[in-house]
């Protein structure tokens, strides 16, 4: 009960939209019951002998016409037009406000949501596909709607009618309209019984279609290997299988619906029998008209849609639930890395940066980082080396606070990271990935993506630094080209340059370099060197790497084994050492004897 | 390319013989919706007569034909009001009864194959795309793409269940209570009709702006996909350079121009719908004028006029439905108009009619004279000329952009050049099955491209009925069975999305043995070592060693250690092979080659492991 109240806390803000909403189910609640009313008049008035009211007397002498049944059945029709022309306009109001009001009300629900799962961190969104999160947004953001409707405003429309109808019955005939509210009730039929299974149902299918919408993610995204690996018949069967389980989950759902409605509907037609028997004996007795007892048939049968209404709430709240539930997952929790309460802004850093004790590890029980402990001082450059998997991109991800450790503390200059504002944090620290991750933007955009108020002189000489210019002005429109999804229609050695024009673009005094140049040609590589040793002149940079050539002038190396440093140094140092890392150096630069053909094992 | 215009006038009936075979292919299900609609159609016939015996007959006595009296004269027991209202009530509420279960009945066969239908064009939307270039998804975004298989699918069964089963059923209505109620009154029951044309009028005025607007509405909505998809995928760089905020901006404008295209969708919604409204109650105020005066005339009697208004609103009631979810409606032909873009987007590459199947593969490649580029107009290969025979392995090396990537996808036909040919033992590709081709042709990339499967299953991608034995093998030989071991579940262990928990190392690792199990004659290596330090790799290249032997292989590599044994290296230069030789000859040439070799290296060590390059000044 309370994340629906939660939930409906979004709807505040448009509560004028509400309001108006509020009149006019009220007006429509009230129309609705007064639809019999041309028929039954026509029936008793005109057409039958039933003497008018007095106060309809009093009508037709105010206007000094002679109540002819010309003139009534003119009034009668009159009438209902009247009717449908003011159900049209609180239509039209009530479609406008809905489709307005409600449609802001869950895109403040899907920015919100947007904007909280955008920070939280890089651990949350390991596990949870992107597929999963894009159902988050942009379909479960939907229940505010579901539950403004479902559980506010239809009940409300439900209830107001029933009253008035109530009142108009209990004119008429007394003892009828009893029966008629005695019966009511039991027209819900056994609603209450398929609450549990409904709900697990939806949850089901929600799941399901979450599957689904990854797998299609995945596939898409990893086509190359699913069409060079001819694997597209069989992830075609695997959809297919998903796809038969979602209609399973189906199928299952509304039969349970299905017998729900024919339980309900079994009691509401033995309620019309008993209804229509007595009143069509009451009719007979005199005690009421013809018109009467069309009113009142008239009046179960929407007494039956209202009933419906209600009994339809329960089913309708365990088909959106799920949806509930996982917005809820969102809103309820804290991002994991954030500001504390009194964080205070990084003063601007000269960087020093130090680890001390940092244990760490992606799941509980593994880690990954054993109490490591270093020190970098400003403008000098650490290189991490290290085999693959030791831990050297977990190590400098916690630096502009990526994650938190368990242990131990990551601090700049003096400051724990935790401390400080995360936005100022991260605004010193400049990362230049493995993966470029470039946006479908323009170029230009793409380098200033850190800055966006830099103009375009800057860009060019960022561009120009990253040894990018060249093949950017080669492009169709140069720098305003825009990047196909994921800079897909570039090589990985342009991606990466362009990547690394925007860390010189953001001019931040830490650099953290992962494998910057891993995927370019020697080329390319000599060039970016050259820039990259003037940026790290004056910078504190982290820099793992594979390739020798580049971290031998660090000032210091320190060498990850095992999720702890094995060995610190200098290159010289190390070498003298004869550990790990010497052996690194002969590894690379031994030259095998005679060039290996294929067949001789080196 | 836009194929959007070409299917831009999907017509009512183009859309229907579009969904025919969906509709068939679960005939069915179909059947029995047919079925359960018919017999509730009939149902709807009966429902008024015994409110008719009752109110004319034992309320008022009044008949206006002999059949009443004989019907009542059929009953048993007394001739009695009180009895016969019994029969009335009793015969009322087992037609309602029926009725209602025929209903729920045809609710479930409804949606029943509405999901059905739905599932079935999603899976071919989906393996369709699966088919399509990888140009194709170069360009079009994966989120788009997700919506048109998981929302916009839903098109087919909107369509035939919220249109053409209603719009049936009212026909055959029509139909069935013009027939009944002409016999009551001519006159009353030529009005009944009238209504049907006007609305026809209505509907066709207001179509095509409602599925204009309708289709924009959802290409605007699509756009908010697009966000979320692109904020997620690169969430490190959006949290490393502080983007959140601007995502959020970016997430907000999209929310805002969507509700604006919906606005403006609503209110063509919203004249249609009063238009028809009016239509309807038009038509009530003029059966109840008339009949009122024929009844006057005694030539009706209030129990007719019921059953007339029975009937209309059996009638205009599912009319107006059909014309309501007109708008769903043409929102489902927005929908199937996305989908039929992606359905008839030209296969770039496809087999030729008649196409066989690869006959012999020892390995011999030829690339003859190949031009090809992305982009029209910008070639990226010029007439480029290549042999590897089997066996051999020749590296491809050249400044990045040069075009190598783009030469060995020529080779399992990712694209087709625009200008020569490439072949293998002697056959062109463009002439054999392509799955044969691509059987034949590993391919290890720079991105491993992992899939949330098991370890086990990911090495077994390409051979699914693989033994343990040879997996394992294969994980051995890709020095990747040592660390595999050590995880949770060994090789049962499931990948994270992307392989995201392992290593870049050891993913490439797993590439490789998936491309070692495949064991295809023809290899292609894609940077397989760039993400690698340099202990890994050189493990790795006794793995390549063995995976290389025997085979014709494409390496391209910038670690010149990984390149140096190649039978032939060959330097890419704007498009065209700017030099070709061995290890040695290159360096004697001393030119490009050997300008590389320097970069990474320095001179040409004369002592081997005392190599100085302080002088480049590499750091």
């Amino acid at each position: 009960m309370q994340k629906y109240c939660r939930l409906i806390h979004y709807a505040r803000p448009h509560w004028r939209f509400f309001v108006l909403i509020f009149i006019l189910t009220i007006a429509a609640s009230v129309l609705a019951a007064l639809q019999p009313l041309p028929l039954a008049f026509l029936t008793d008035h005109v057409l039958g002998q039933v003497p008018l009211s007095s106060r309809v007397r009093g009508f037709f002498d105010a206007l000094s016409l002679a109540p002819t049944p010309e003139y009534l059945l003119g009034v009668t029709v009159l009438g209902g037009l009247v009717l449908f022309a003011l159900n049209s306009v609180f239509e039209i109001g009530l479609t406008w406000a809905w489709t307005l009001g409600g449609r802001r009300m869950v895109y403040s629900l899907a920015e919100d949501l947007f904007a909280r799962l955008q920070r939280r961190s890089l651990l949350f969104h390991r596990r949870n596909s992107v597929g999963d999160t894009m159902g988050r947004v942009a379909t479960d953001s939907w229940a505010v709607y579901q539950v403004m409707d479902t559980l506010v405003f239809a009940p409300g429309h439900a209830l107001l009618t029933t009253v008035v109808m109530a009142y108009l019955m209990a004119q008429s005939d007394l003892r009828l309209m009893l029966l008629a509210l005695v019966i009511a009730p039991f027209m819900v039929g056994a609603s209450f019984l398929v609450g549990k299974p409904l709900r697990a149902a939806a949850k089901l299918k929600r799941e399901i279609e979450s599957r689904i919408q990854s797998h299609i993610q995945q596939t898409l995204t990893g086509i190359p290997v699913v069409q060079s690996f001819v694997q597209e018949e069989r992830e075609h069967q695997r959809f297919q299988q998903f796809a038969d389980a979602a209609i399973a989950a189906q199928q299952r759902s509304t039969l349970i619906g299905s017998l729900n409605t024919l339980s309900s509907g079994l009691v509401t037609v033995l309620g019309t029998g008993c209804i229509l028997w007595l009143g069509a004996r009451h009719v007979l007795s005199g005690e009421l008209t013809i018109g009467d007892l069309l009113k009142f048939l008239f009046w179960l049968s929407l007494l039956q849609t209202q009933v419906k209404v209600f009994a339809e709430t329960y089913t309708k709240l365990q088909g959106f639930s799920a949806s509930v539930s996982r917005v809820m997952e969102i809103l309820e929790a804290d991002p994991e890395v954030r500001d504390k309460p009194d964080a205070i802004p990084l003063p601007p850093p000269r960087g020093r940066v130090k680890m001390e004790e940092v244990t760490f590890g992606y799941e509980a029980g593994r880690p990954v980082l054993r109490g490591i402990s270093l020190e970098v001082h400003p403008s000098q450059t650490l290189a991490l080396v290290g085999a693959t998997g030791a831990g050297k991109t977990t190590l400098v991800n916690l630096i502009p606070r990526f994650f938190d450790p368990w242990d131990g503390r990551v601090m700049v200059d003096g400051h724990d990271v935790r401390d400080v504002r995360l936005r100022t944090l991260r605004e010193q620290v400049a990362l230049v990935l493995q993966e470029p991750f470039l946006f479908p933007l323009s170029v230009a955009d793409n380098i200033a993506y850190g800055r966006s108020a830099a103009s375009r002189a800057e860009i060019e000489a960022a561009a120009r630094d990253a040894n990018a210019h060249e093949f950017i002005t080669r492009l169709p429109q140069g720098y305003d080209t825009v990047m196909g999804e994921r800079g897909a229609t570039l090589s990985g050695g342009e991606r990466q340059r362009i990547s690394i024009a925007r860390a010189f673009l953001k001019n931040a005094p830490i650099l953290i370099l992962d494998e910057p140049t891993s995927a370019l040609d020697a080329q390319s590589e000599r060039l970016i060197l050259d820039a990259l040793e003037r940026l790290m002149n004056a910078r504190t940079t982290f820099l793992i790497a594979h390739r020798l050539s580049t971290i031998r002038h660090a000032d210091c190396i320190a060498v990850l084994k095992d999720g702890q440093i094995a060995e610190r140094g200098t290159h010289d140092e190390l070498l003298a050492n004869g550990a790990w890392y010497a052996r690194l150096h002969e590894t690379a630069f031994a030259i095998r004897p005679a060039a290996a053909r294929p067949g001789m094992t080196p | 390319m836009n194929a959007s215009r070409s299917t831009s006038d999907l017509s009512a009936l183009q859309l229907c013989r579009w969904l025919a075979p969906y509709a068939w292919r679960r005939r069915f299900e179909l059947a029995i919706v047919v079925a359960t609609m018919l017999v509730r159609i009939g149902l709807d016939l009966l429902k008024p007569w015994p409110m008719v015996f009752l109110v004319d007959y034992v309320l008022q006595g009044k008949t206006t034909s002999a059949i009443l009296p004989s019907l009542a004269d059929l009953l048993p027991g007394p001739h009695s009001p009180g009895n016969l209202i019994g029969w009335s009530v009793g015969a009322t509420v087992l037609i309602f009864l029926f009725s209602w279960a025929v209903g729920v009945a045809n609710a479930y066969a409804n949606i029943s194959l509405g999901q059905r239908m739905v599932y079935d064009l999603a899976a071919d939307l989906f393996g369709r795309l699966q088919q399509l270039s990888l140009r194709f998804h170069a360009r079009k975004s994966v989120g788009d793409n997700i919506r048109r298989v998981t929302a916009d699918c839903t098109c087919v069964s909107i369509i035939v269940k919220d249109a053409l089963l209603p719009l049936a059923s009212s026909v055959i209505s029509l139909v069935a209570m013009f027939a009944i109620l002409w016999r009551i009154d001519a006159v009353l029951s030529l009005l009944a009709i009238a209504v049907v044309p006007y609305m026809a009028l209505v509907f066709r005025f207001y179509a095509r702006p409602m599925m204009e607007r309708s289709y924009q509405q959802q290409e605007i909505e699509g756009g908010i996909y697009s966000i979320i998809e692109q904020a997620f995928s690169a969430i490190p760089a959006v949290q490393a350079f502080g983007r959140e905020e601007f995502n959020d901006q970016r997430f907000h404008k999209a929310t805002r121009d969507t509700l604006a295209a919906t606005l403006a969708l609503t209110k063509t919604q919203l004249q249609f719908k009063i238009l028809i409204g009016l239509a309807t109650a038009l038509g009530t105020a003029a059966i109840l004028w008339v009949g009122a005066r024929h009844a006057l005339n005694e030539q009706l009697t209030i129990g007719s006029i019921l059953a007339f208004l029975s009937y209309l609103g059996a009638l205009y009631g599912p009319l107006e439905a059909v014309m309501y979810s007109t708008s769903t409606i043409q929102g489902a032909a927005g929908s199937a108009r996305r989908v039929r873009e992606v359905l008839t987007s030209e296969r770039e590459v496809t087999d030729k009619p008649g196409a066989e199947p690869l006959s012999s593969v020892r390995g011999h490649v030829q690339i003859e004279e190949v031009t090809f580029g992305y982009e029209s107009g910008r070639p990226i290969l010029r007439q480029l000329s290549l042999e590897v025979r089997p066996g051999e392995t020749v590296a491809i090396v050249g400044a990045t952009g040069a075009g190598k990537s783009t030469l060995v996808s020529l080779v399992p036909r990712f694209f087709d050049p625009w200008e020569g040919r490439v072949r293998v033992d002697g056959q062109d590709v463009r002439d054999v099955q392509l799955n044969s081709l691509r059987r034949n042709v590993a391919l290890v990339l720079q991105e491993p491209f992992l899939f949330p499967v098991s370890v086990a299953d990911n090495i077994a991608y390409g051979v699914p009925r693989a033994a343990m034995a040879d997996i394992e093998a294969a994980a051995r030989a890709a020095n990747a069975h040592d660390f595999i071991v050590q995880l949770p579940d060994g090789y049962q262990t499931v990948i994270g999305e992307r392989g995201a928990t392992l290593s870049g190392g050891e993913r490439q690792r797993i590439s490789i043995a998936r491309a070692l199990l495949k064991n295809a004659p023809i290899l292609i290596l894609d940077e397989p070592t760039s993400a690698l330090d340099v202990e890994t790799e050189d493990a790795l290249l006794q793995a390549l060693d063995r995976l290389t032997q025997g085979r014709a292989t494409f390496i391209i590599a910038h670690r010149l250690s990984t390149v140096r044994r190649a039978d032939l290296i060959v330097v890419l230069k704007d498009g065209r092979i700017a030099e070709s030789g061995t290890h040695d000859q290159l360096l004697k040439r001393g030119e490009l080659y050997a300008a590389f070799y320097q970069l990474q290296f320095g001179n040409p060590p004369a002592n081997p492991g005392t190599v100085e390059d302080r002088n480049q000044g590499s750091s």
